[in-house]
Formats: C-alpha cells, structure tokens, sequence
C-alpha cells in the first residue's frame, strides 16, 4: 500500500468518525422528567409554580403542570431551550420564562425541575446586575 | 407491399418487447377512473411512492448489467439495513442523523452480504436468479435466528420498548416514529399542495448521476463486457469473477441504502417480513417498466415504478367499487407482482429461444425466419 492511499484510507477513516460522533450527538433524543415541585436552592426553598405549560426547543408538545405535577418530555440533542409559560388562575399565560440548558446538568435520569431552573437563571441575572 | 409487412412486423415487435409496461398502461387507464381518486391525490401518492422505492429498484440496475440477472439476493441488503436501523432505535438516535447513522452501521454488513452472496452466484453461473431467490430464504433463516434470539442476549440491545417480554429478541414491529419522513421533510417543498419530498429525490438523482458515469469507467465497462459474454471478457484479460462479486456487492449496499430510505418514510419495521417483500416488489416493479433479465435502464426504473405503484394505489379502490370489496383489488395487487415477474421471466426464456432459432437460421443463410 502506498503512502498517498495509507494517508487517503486514514483522512477517509477521519471523516467517518467525525460523522458517527456528530450522529450521536446531534441526533440523540432523550426522553426528559419534567416536574414542577419545590426545590432547594443555595439553602433556600424554592415553592413550585401555581400553574405553568411548558415546551421544549419550541416543539409543539406543550406540557401543562400544576403544583407537583410530572411530565415527559423529548429533546434531540445536547442543548436545549425551554420555554415556560406562567399561567394565572384562569390558566392564561402572564410572563414568559426561556431558559437555556443543557443535558448533562440533568443528572443520569434526565430530570428537569422547573423550579429549580427559573431560580438558577434568577440568581445568575442578579449575580450579572451586581457586577455591572 | 414489403414496407407493409416491415410495419406490421416492426409493430408485432414492439408489441412483443413492451407487452409488460402495454399491459399496465391498459389496466392503469380503465381502473383510475373507477377508483374515483382525483388527480391531485394519485400524484401525491405516486411521488411518495417514487421517493420511497427509486432506491431499492435502482440497487438492481448494475447486476443487470454485469449480466447476472434480477439480483433477487437483495433482501440481503435489505437485512443489513434494517439490522442498522434495530441499532439506532436502541440506541434513541433519531432524524437524518439516524439514518445516516444506520447506513453507517449497515453498510459493513452489506459489503459482507454482498460478498458472500456474489461468491454464491460464482458458483452457480446462468442460474443466478434462482440461486439469489434461495438464498435469500436461507438469509433469511438466519436473519431471523440472529434477531429473535441473538439480540439481548449476545448482542446487547438494552431498550424495552424493542425487546420481547422474555428479554430477548425484537418485537415484530419496530417503531421508527423519530425517523419517520425526517429525509423526506428535510427541504420542505409544496406545489398547488402537493408535498414533494425533494431531499429525497436530490439523493435519488445523485445516485443516477453516478450509475450513468460508473457505467462509463473503466469497472463499468468491463462489467457490460461480462454481460455480454463471459468467455469473451475473460480472454480480453477481465477478472469476471472478481467483478461480478463487486456487482453484486454494490447492489446489496443501495438496497441497504434503500431499504433504509424506503422504512424512514413507512415510519415502522415489520421486523421478520419488511425484507422479504422488497425484492420481490422492487422486481416487479423494473419488469413493469419495461426491463428484462439482461436489460434494464434508469427510465425503466421510474418507468416501472409509476407503472407498478398506480397499479397498487388505484386496485383496491376500483375492486371495492367494481366488485363491492376493496380485499379483491388488493389480492388482484399480490397477484399482479408475482404473475408479472412470472410473464417477464417466459418472455425473456421465449425471446432467446427466438433469438436462438433466428441465429441458427441465419447461419444457415435462410434470412430471418422465426
């Protein structure tokens, strides 16, 4: 076998692999626990949403959860966008929440809490505020 | 007095080449209209049709033209594809990403297929159709020893959703929902609403492009070379053998290929049987087109396709108003491919014994007789 087809079989061999990771990481779908239940963070209670709906990567499944309430949701990919809508006593949406994350900040069974995160996000904003 | 009997001869001919396809159009044309299907529907219906079997039919262009017949052997291919596709549901890689992914993972096992099915055909030269059709039954066989009983247990497959209750073997149905139409609806295209999967048929296109200019290289002509007369290529200094097992296996790889495209757009696996009708309707389908065992075109594929498919779409409909059950047109469907693979398989046997008779008339200088 001669260097030029050793060096065109390798670059081959390259792209394949480049190929096989990109399919498995951008094709990858995940079934995620969505939940609305109180969480804790910095040491402080976080009380779940009276009334929320919410979608993943702007998909067409919107979940509606109250209080405690548990739903799965599908997500391809590594990063995600999740879109919460609060929902008043007669379930019309009063502000919109999108926050960014990822899946490896789910944990191993892939739970989101949405609480959790809208507290996440808060603190990162009023960390950002006092910098500035 | 003579140009008459050219004519009629020339006529008689043509008849006689095109009896398939003349058939079809005869039957297509009284059936549309007693279907009651409008035409907007019959050509979105054939345009998913065309995008989801062009692959598959197109698989058995190149063993035709290495002179190895209708390469019934395909299943093999469509195993290996569907085997890729088991994995990538295992394994939640959905979208194009998964399709791609299962080519990958399928097209080692093709080439193995392939391989092994041309070294078959080798050994049983100018009965090669037979040969792949029996083959393809004892593929089979072991396809399905592999799937029931090998994944779970030796080959790790961990998703419950496609595992049997005892933990091992595939269910008889794989649900490909993540994958369904993600080819087909990639560049999304819609005429006077009409839905073309145009991805798919830009795919279906590249492909042709590259069975028209491997006909031309070097592989290709020695392929046609061996198509013609074997003992012929052989003394020019052709490895046949060698080049009928490269037919063969890149046959088994688009079939692989487009078993994949043909199961991403259905949006489920028949586990144990989406395989064993692809041969069989891809063959019919080139027949209907007009090909025969040693000569077969690109127009013949769509040709046959369109053909075939109008046939499947409109049957049911036209028995159901014509006779009252829509089962009849469906039974008259199963009938038609095989009866069609069947009529083009003693017209080919009846036009060499004629080319044969003619020959040995000429020889004889008796001036085309027969």
């Amino acid at each position: 076998m001669s260097g030029k087809s050793i060096l065109s079989w390798t670059a081959a061999g390259v792209v394949l692999a480049l190929v096989i990771v990109w399919c498995c990481i951008t094709g990858k779908a995940y079934d995620i626990i969505v939940e609305n239940r109180s969480a804790e963070w910095n040491g402080e209670r976080i009380a779940a949403f009276e009334a929320i709906e919410v979608s993943i990567d702007s998909s067409d499944k919107r979940l509606y959860m109250l209080e405690d309430d548990r739903e799965v949701g599908n997500a391809v990919g590594r990063n995600h966008t999740l879109t919460i809508d609060l929902l008043d006593a007669q379930d019309k949406p009063y502000e919109r929440l999108t926050l960014p994350f990822s899946i490896a900040d789910l944990g191993e069974k892939h739970i989101l809490n949405v609480p959790f995160l809208a507290a996440q996000k808060a603190d990162r904003l009023k960390r950002e505020k006092l910098s500035d | 007095m003579s140009i008459q009997k050219r004519n009629s001869f020339s006529l008689k001919s043509f008849v006689a080449r095109n009896a398939v396809p003349l058939v079809f159009i005869i039957i297509s044309a009284i059936a549309i209209p007693i279907s009651q299907f409008s035409p907007a529907y019959l050509i979105q219906e054939l345009l998913v049709r065309l995008s989801r079997n062009s692959f598959l039919v197109l698989s058995l262009l190149i063993p035709i033209m290495a002179g190895m017949g209708l390469n019934f052997g395909m299943v093999l291919g469509a195993m290996a594809g569907q085997i890729g596709l088991i994995f990538i549901c295992d394994w939640n890689i959905v979208g194009v990403q998964g399709m791609i992914l299962a080519a990958v993972i399928s097209t080692p096992l093709a080439i193995l297929f392939g391989w092994f099915g041309g070294v078959i055909l080798n050994k049983a030269q100018s009965r090669e159709m037979v040969t792949g059709y029996i083959l393809g039954f004892f593929m089979n066989g072991i396809y399905q020893l592999v799937v029931l009983f090998c994944f779970g247990s030796i080959i790790p497959i961990t998703s419950s959703k496609l595992l049997l209750a005892r933990g091992y073997g595939i269910r008889n149905v794989t649900n490909l929902e993540g994958m369904r139409r993600s080819l087909d609806n990639l560049i999304p295209f819609n005429v006077a609403g009409i839905d073309i999967p145009l991805s798919t048929f830009l795919l279906i296109f590249v492909f042709c492009l590259f069975i028209f200019w491997f006909s031309k290289t070097k592989l290709g002509q020695d392929m046609r070379a061996c198509g013609q007369d074997m003992r012929v290529a052989e003394s020019a200094g052709i490895p046949v053998m060698k080049t009928r097992i490269i037919s063969i296996i890149i046959s088994t790889v688009v079939a692989c290929y487009g078993q994949i495209i043909f199961l991403q757009n259905v949006g489920t696996i028949n586990t144990y049987n989406s395989h064993e009708q692809a041969g069989t309707y891809a063959i019919a389908a080139l027949l209907v087109g007009g090909a025969t065992v040693s000569r077969a075109s690109i127009g013949n594929v769509f040709a046959g396709i369109v053909l075939f498919h109008l046939m499947f779409i409109v049957s049911p409909m036209a028995g159901k108003y014509l006779l009252g059950d829509a089962q009849i047109g469906e039974y008259f469907r199963v009938f038609i491919s095989y009866g069609i693979i069947a009529l083009a398989l003693v017209l080919h046997a009846w036009r060499r014994q004629n080319d044969k008779a003619r020959a040995r008339a000429s020889f004889r200088g008796e001036g085309g007789a027969a």
